[in-house]
């Protein structure tokens, strides 16, 4: 089967649903391929218990007694084995979450929207004089404006430099697990820590169809359909358009290039694969978009440029996850008080600024304030040798108390920590990729450093027992770096526009562009960056 | 497949494999408390790859006499404890108690 359109879009995730939707509502002819299907709103059920989802989080790996880093990534969705991107890592290696369904990964996103500052596309906080922003915030404040808008997000205006101002909706106000927080640590913060309101894609509108339920649980797909999805927020506006196509469970294997007669090449074909019964698709398309991800997205362009890889210089380097540290607590204070069932959106605090590392440097760094009901009870490792009835009075007081400090800074971008081709195939009979990855010195060593932070901040708040959740690499979900923008050839893959170098009709545009996460999260950026390419394309090819 | 039988103490008829699960919780104090999940322990073993050589050897092994202590080893005693403390401070009443703040 042949399909014919003007742009053909390939991922659905940050960046490929906001373009395809500014395509369509530009009246452009668009196709949009995606592996899986798109997920139904009744497969985020966060808010089962542990019981009623009959397994209580207890999976095949789960290991007795259970720690806290059990079940990050929503398990009906989770891709792995010979259908995923990438071989089985090796123990202790790079884990990429991945879903091979309509939204990608952002089907469990957290929804945290924090626009880099003027100072991370300077490039005043990197660490690589390879992977330098090509563009300023100037270039992209519209887009991220335009693309809060789409997203509802809500948050203060604060008027921090490392923290720049967007279009936001009112948030929640502060709930008592916060305040304690705050209150416990405003007077010791000194100038150059803060807090402020998380700035979050929920819907909080009173009259709205997907008004956040407070559940609290926003990490693992939203079930009420609150935080932003291409599927439940963009995708009902333009499903029924008549320059709008989107294909399921058609996955693109390879891009077939010819040369053309000045120098380059342009890409004439997409050869996608039908996952349900093996048949192959053909696309030819003007323009082509790759938005599959920095994991699959290199992949892509790897397995397609194979027998020519002077094509392919440079895809794959320098991938990136944000470096975290995880420090979890029950705050004794709130113990034998009533719970507090308003769990708003889990994190309504933000603790951001700039602290040493142990050279002495200021690096920047944000921290997610998380407090829910607990679902699994991982804390009853810690008390092993306690007697029962202390065991049951600790844990209803854990339960309700519970908070967890998520510390993010930034990356240190290494051309050694890449994606390559594996020997091993997957089902569809492409090569998968492997991934080489070790975190650097330096990130080791932000980590430690906002961890005991983190610990101090917490102890003043009483959590006299603060318990270090691992965060192993790729545990940040945050992945960057494979396909990065660069000023000239040479200095990326893909120029200030997204357009690939070389190539007369090939763009990416998810995370893998991003030449160096700074320890904000990066999809709004993602998103920033493809509202902006899809103006660009508008102009230009229409 | 399960086999039904009516027990005497057990109230509602239990399945065969309920009835073993019900034997092997024993172990530890929280048996009682998560009696009424019983008929989820059998699968959620079943899944686990600790859990699951437990499970099997229990199932294949058992006699009406034996119990989990003179079958397992201490470490695997403690094993299934740890499951069995876990199910039953995730479970619902836990957290409903929990929650009243009691």
């Amino acid at each position: 089967m042949t399909l014919r359109a003007k742009f053909c879009v390939i991922g659905t995730g940050a960046g490929g649903g906001i373009l395809a939707y500014r395509l369509a509502k530009a009246g452009a002819d668009v196709l949009v391929i995606n592996s899986g299907r798109i997920p139904a709103q009744s497969e985020f059920e966060n808010e089962l218990s542990p019981e009623q989802k009959g397994h209580f989080d207890i999976g095949p790996h789960t290991t007795f007694p259970v720690r806290p880093e059990i079940s990050i990534v929503h398990p009906l969705l989770a891709d792995a084995g010979s259908r995923s991107s990438i071989e089985c890592p090796r123990e202790g290696g790079f884990h990429h979450y991945q879903i091979h369904h309509v939204n990608g990964l952002q089907n469990l996103w957290n929804a945290i929207c924090l626009r880099y500052s003027e100072d991370d596309f300077a490039n005043r906080n990197s660490y690589s004089e390879d992977c330098r922003w090509p563009i300023s915030l100037g270039d992209l404040a519209d887009h991220y404006a335009a693309v809060e808008r789409l997203a509802l997000v809500v948050g203060e205006r604060n008027g921090l430099r490392q923290f720049p101002d967007g279009s936001f909706f009112a948030p929640r106000s502060a709930r008592q697990i916060d305040r304690l927080f705050i209150d416990s640590n405003a007077g010791s913060l000194g100038p150059d820590l803060f807090f402020l309101e998380n700035r979050k894609s929920v819907d909080l509108r009173p009259d709205s169809a997907q008004k956040c339920v407070a559940c609290g649980n926003c990490g693992r797909g939203c079930r009420s359909g609150s935080v932003y999805k291409f599927s439940t927020h963009l995708l009902p506006e333009i499903r029924a358009l008549r320059n709008f196509r989107l294909l399921e469970h058609t996955r693109a294997i390879k891009l077939s290039a010819v040369e053309c007669d000045n120098e380059g090449f342009s890409i004439s074909q997409v050869v996608a694969i039908d996952e349900r019964d093996g048949r192959i698709v053909e696309i030819e398309a003007d323009v082509i978009i790759v938005c599959a991800g920095t994991i699959e997205s290199p992949r892509l362009l790897l397995n397609s440029f194979a027998d020519d890889p002077s094509k392919a210089k440079q895809v794959g380097e320098f991938l990136q996850d944000t470096p975290h540290a995880v420090v979890g607590t029950s705050f004794f204070r709130l113990w034998f008080r009533p719970a507090n069932e308003d769990r708003g959106y889990g994190d309504h605090i933000l603790l951001g600024g700039q602290i040493e590392d142990s050279q002495g440097k200021r690096f920047p760094f944000v921290g997610q304030f998380w407090s829910d009901f607990m679902k699994a009870p991982y804390y009853l490792a810690e008390m092993p040798r306690l007697p029962r009835f202390l065991v049951e009075t600790i844990s209803r007081q854990v339960f309700k108390s519970t908070a967890t400090l998520i510390l993010w800074s930034p990356s240190v971008p290494q051309r050694k920590n890449k994606v390559v081709l594996a020997d091993q195939v997957d089902d569809f009979g492409q090569r998968q990729a492997r991934i080489d990855y070790e975190p650097s010195e330096i990130e080791a060593d932000h980590c430690r450093r906002v961890a005991a932070l983190g610990r101090r901040m917490l102890r003043k708040a009483s959590g006299y027992i603060t318990d270090d959740v691992g965060a192993p690499p790729g545990s940040g979900i945050h992945y960057a770096g494979t396909c990065r923008m660069g000023a000239k050839p040479g200095d990326g893959v893909v120029d200030k526009d997204l357009k690939y170098f070389k190539s007369k009709n090939l763009y990416v545009c998810d995370g893998s562009v991003i030449p160096a996460l700074s320890e904000k999260h990066p999809s709004l950026t993602i998103m920033a960056l493809a509202h902006r390419l899809a103006e660009r394309l508008i102009k230009t090819y229409m | 497949m399960a086999v039904r039988m009516g027990l005497k103490d057990d109230g509602p008829i239990m399945s065969g494999r309920d009835s073993l699960a019900k034997r092997l919780c024993q172990v530890s104090p929280y048996a009682g408390r998560i009696e009424p999940l019983i008929g989820l322990i059998p699968g959620i073993m079943e899944r686990n790859d600790q859990l699951r050589p437990l499970w099997t050897a229990w199932q294949q092994n058992a006699t009406p006499d034996l119990t989990p202590e003179q079958y397992f080893t201490r470490r695997e005693i403690k094993l299934l404890r740890d499951f069995v403390e876990y199910v039953y401070f995730a479970s619902d009443a836990f957290a409903r108690s929990a929650r009243r703040g009691r």
